[in-house]
């Protein structure tokens, strides 16, 4: 058994995976195989997570031998034999529709799921630990629902009084973001959100935007140094990416080429001015786009699987979430298409308050619950914040004193309560 | 003077009316407005609704009980209740609708580019009873679902002894659409210029190209109702108000039963589906549509004479939605291996049914074809489900 390594700082700043790693995916069921090299060929436009995390599960692998990694495969194996896969149309370099139809349709896919999981966690549990050793930054999720939102009130304290403690805001929250993120108006200089400990990479501090509002959005300068979605700002890309998504044809195999084609374009040209040189970023948005969950439709669908999306593959250290107003639906978009309403109606959009309110309140709940899959986040604070009933919601690491926190704070106060926490080592 | 509400439901009626008219033309069916056979008028009947993905809390639980008011109050003390039934398929629309029409867990592509391996309710139906094309009818929202929902790939059954299946919302959605995105049209500030593109598409195209899932050599629509079509659906462009594809899909199947009085009734409802986008609160309407729907359909069936005191209802979700916080994204989606995903719910009323009853046993979702194939008195052995014990023939 070869001795397990830490990946190095090179290997994840290289422009390319380790040669050894292709035979390394060789060795292993068929099945696990496409995953494995989608991350092989992406490894471009990886975040750094996503690349130290990779480093150790091939690492992991490669410190078993040849028998040992046979043993811990057999059950796969054999599961992968009883799902009599077509191998002709499996398509073991890439992630294919194709791939996920034929698996998740044999009566052995449960059975499948479990197998892979517990080969992935066997192997991790050989690897060295991507994660650096010392104390680990302080992560903030910060989920906002602008003042336009008429939360209703009950529905917001069902959700967050199980896990958090409410703050009524005193003097209003419609400045509470634009403290947060500019650092402005905190008695103690300590700085905005985005203000870097040890780790400046751009993937560590997200702001994703449902883009309703103009208030509180990042300065210049924070936007090049953080990864910032806006869905109002995306809007030609996304039209773009629609009109090309709609015409797959109903044929899984034609949706696959189509989707390829999606990944691989270069779409520069439609993103943001500010995004110049994020190229990870532009591929993050593809892959949104091309995952669904009515992230090219509703914006604050994008904002929660954008944020979700972000705390997989990034695991940031800060993460704030603003919520808006989506549109009614007009006549026949209703039925069908939501895609674009302005294709099929030239009435004028109206807003929807009572069914965005509706909708972000669940929403910003699933952005905390996705957070909360990772253990990164197990010590992270949440602050959900209502404009509209100028109350927040927070959500202390576990073990952390609540007694003295106040009932009520002004948005200054609590900016300084955040940013402070925050800076604490 | 009508509101508008009442207005649009008359003329999505009329809608209704129009495309049934084409369809019995073309198929050179009869009616019972014009019956060939009276005798339809007396027998059983079986409706099923099927009503996407959607979550007991959402539903029968203190919670979601909000969202289904005429099913908890109108129906329930009329119907037996199973609260617990699980679907052990796979949790995609087509592959569980086919699971449930046959009666046997099917795993097929998902896109519905292959028909189910067993025959179907309809096909054991019509081959063993020589029932009529018209006797049994599949009607449904979902895009998700293709034409080979309505009968087998078996040799001995199949196409044959198939059902009629249609897609109304396809029907309006394939139109404006089309419509919408012949230029001139499509930026418009005037809606009535839409009319050129609409008659175009509708003299070009024979109704498969509109949503009709059906295939037939006459399946072109005639000029009278080509016309009036056309117009119909140009002035629901212009109803400055939300049209539900469940709700159009509820009126075509209301006329069907109207003129050809089917046996066998299945209908789909998928408004709830919006959920994949994302919206919570629209997932709620359309659970809250859905409600509606099936007790104005009960009341159908109340006054209908082919219908009242013969007719057996089914209702049920097909499966649940994720659980939040789970990896696959909570409500969005419906593929976790989950209770909240596979377990669900089933009302019965009607004929064969003992009023207020409940049976808490765990039940499956393919022990349903069974049952209706039951209640016809037919017993095919190579069904996977068993006959519901509750319902009595």
């Amino acid at each position: 058994m070869s001795k397990p390594t830490q990946m190095n700082h090179e290997d994840v700043q290289a422009a390319e995976p380790p040669r050894e790693w292709q035979r390394t995916i060789s060795r292993m069921p068929f099945t696990m195989r496409p995953a494995l090299n989608r991350e092989l060929s992406e490894w471009g436009v990886l975040f750094p997570f996503e690349r130290k995390m990779v480093g150790s599960f091939f690492d992991g692998a490669d410190s078993l031998s040849a028998v040992e990694l046979q043993t811990l495969t057999a059950n796969l194996r054999s599961i992968e034999t009883k799902m009599n896969i077509d191998r002709s149309s499996f398509n073991e370099n890439a992630e294919t529709l194709e791939n996920s139809s034929q698996l998740a349709r044999s009566a052995y896919y449960s059975a499948w799921r479990t197998q892979v999981q517990s080969v992935f966690r066997a192997i991790e549990a050989h690897a060295p630990a991507y994660s650096q050793p010392g104390p680990q930054p302080r992560r903030v999720v910060l989920l906002l629902l602008p003042q336009d939102l008429p939360v209703a009130p009950q529905t917001f304290s069902d959700i967050w009084k199980p896990v958090g403690s409410a703050v009524h805001i005193i003097g209003g929250a419609e400045n509470l973001c634009d403290c947060l993120m500019s650092g402005r108006q905190d008695p103690s200089g300590n700085g905005s959100l985005f203000s870097g400990q040890s780790d400046n990479h751009p993937s560590s501090y997200w702001f994703i935007d449902a883009g309703h509002c103009q208030a509180s959005a990042p300065s210049t300068a924070t936007i090049n140094a953080i990864s910032s979605l806006s869905f109002t700002e995306l809007k030609p890309f996304k039209d773009r990416f629609l009109a090309e998504l709609n015409t797959i044809p109903r044929d899984m195999s034609e949706a696959d080429k189509t989707i390829t084609v999606l990944r691989q374009t270069d779409w520069t040209q439609w993103c943001p001015v500010a995004w110049k040189g994020q190229r990870r970023l532009q591929r993050f948005v593809v892959d949104l786009f091309l995952t669904g969950n009515g992230s090219l439709i509703f914006p604050n669908s994008f904002v929660e699987w954008g944020a979700s999306e972000a705390f997989r593959r990034a695991r940031p250290q800060v993460v704030v979430a603003r919520f808006g107003m989506r549109y009614k639906p007009k006549p026949f978009s209703s039925i069908a298409i939501f895609e674009d309403q302005d294709k099929v109606s030239t009435l004028p959009d109206q807003d929807d308050p009572t069914g965005s309110a509706a909708d972000a309140v669940i929403l910003a709940k699933y952005v905390w619950l996705a957070a909360q899959r990772f253990s990164e986040y197990k010590e992270a604070l949440c602050l959900c914040v209502s404009e509209h009933l100028n109350q927040g919601w927070l959500v202390l690491p576990q073990g952390t004193e609540r007694r003295d926190l106040p009932g009520q704070l002004s948005a200054e106060e609590l900016v300084h309560l955040v940013t402070t926490w925050r800076q604490r080592q | 003077m009508e509101t508008f509400t009442q207005s649009r439901r008359t003329f999505l009626t009329t809608l209704a009316a129009l495309l049934l008219d084409s369809w019995s033309l073309s198929r050179g069916f009869a009616s019972v407005d014009h019956p060939a056979d009276l005798s339809l008028q007396d027998q059983s009947k079986v409706i099923v609704v099927l009503c996407g993905g959607i979550r007991r809390e959402d539903t029968f639980a203190k919670e979601g009980l909000a969202n289904i008011p005429h099913l908890c109050t109108d129906l329930l003390p009329k119907s037996i209740l199973y609260p617990f039934v699980h679907n052990a398929g796979v949790t995609s629309h087509f592959n569980t609708i086919s699971s449930i029409l046959t009666g046997t867990w099917q795993r097929l592509d998902d896109w519905g580019k292959t028909a189910p391996n067993t025959p179907t309710l309809f096909e054991y139906l019509r081959k063993e009873r020589q029932w009529s094309e018209d006797r049994t009818w599949f009607i449904s929202s979902n895009k998700a679902l293709t034409n080979r929902i309505g009968a087998s790939s078996v040799r001995d059954f199949g196409p044959g002894y198939g059902a009629n299946v249609m897609f109304p919302k396809q029907l309006l959605i394939d139109a404006v659409v089309y419509a919408a995105s012949k230029g001139k049209a499509s930026r418009s500030a005037d809606p009535y210029k839409m009319q050129p593109e609409l008659a175009a598409m509708l003299e070009a195209n024979n109704y498969e190209g509109l949503g009709w899932s059906v295939s037939g050599e006459s399946s072109i629509l005639n000029a009278s109702a080509r016309a009036t079509v056309s117009q119909a659906i140009q002035d629901l462009l212009h109803a400055n108000a939300p049209i539900t594809g469940d709700e159009f899909t509820f009126l075509v199947g209301t006329e069907v039963m109207r003129r050809f009085a089917p046996s066998l009734l299945v209908l789909t409802f998928s408004d709830m589906e919006v959920a994949h986008f994302g919206s919570y609160s629209m997932h709620l309407a359309g659970i809250r549509t859905v409600d509606r729907l099936v007790y104005e359909l009960w009341n159908q069936v109340e006054a209908n004479p082919a219908y009242k005191g013969k007719t057996t209802l089914f209702v049920l979700p097909e499966f649940g939605r994720d659980l939040d916080g789970s990896v696959t994204n909570g409500f969005f989606n419906h593929r976790e291996d989950c209770d909240s995903t596979r377990l669900t719910w089933m009302i019965c009323t009607g004929e064969g049914v003992k009023p207020g009853d409940l049976s808490e046993r765990v039940v499956q979702s393919i022990d349903i074809c069974p049952t209706i194939l039951h209640l016809f008195g037919l017993d095919p052995a190579q069904v996977a489900g068993k006959a519901l014990s509750e319902m009595q023939v």
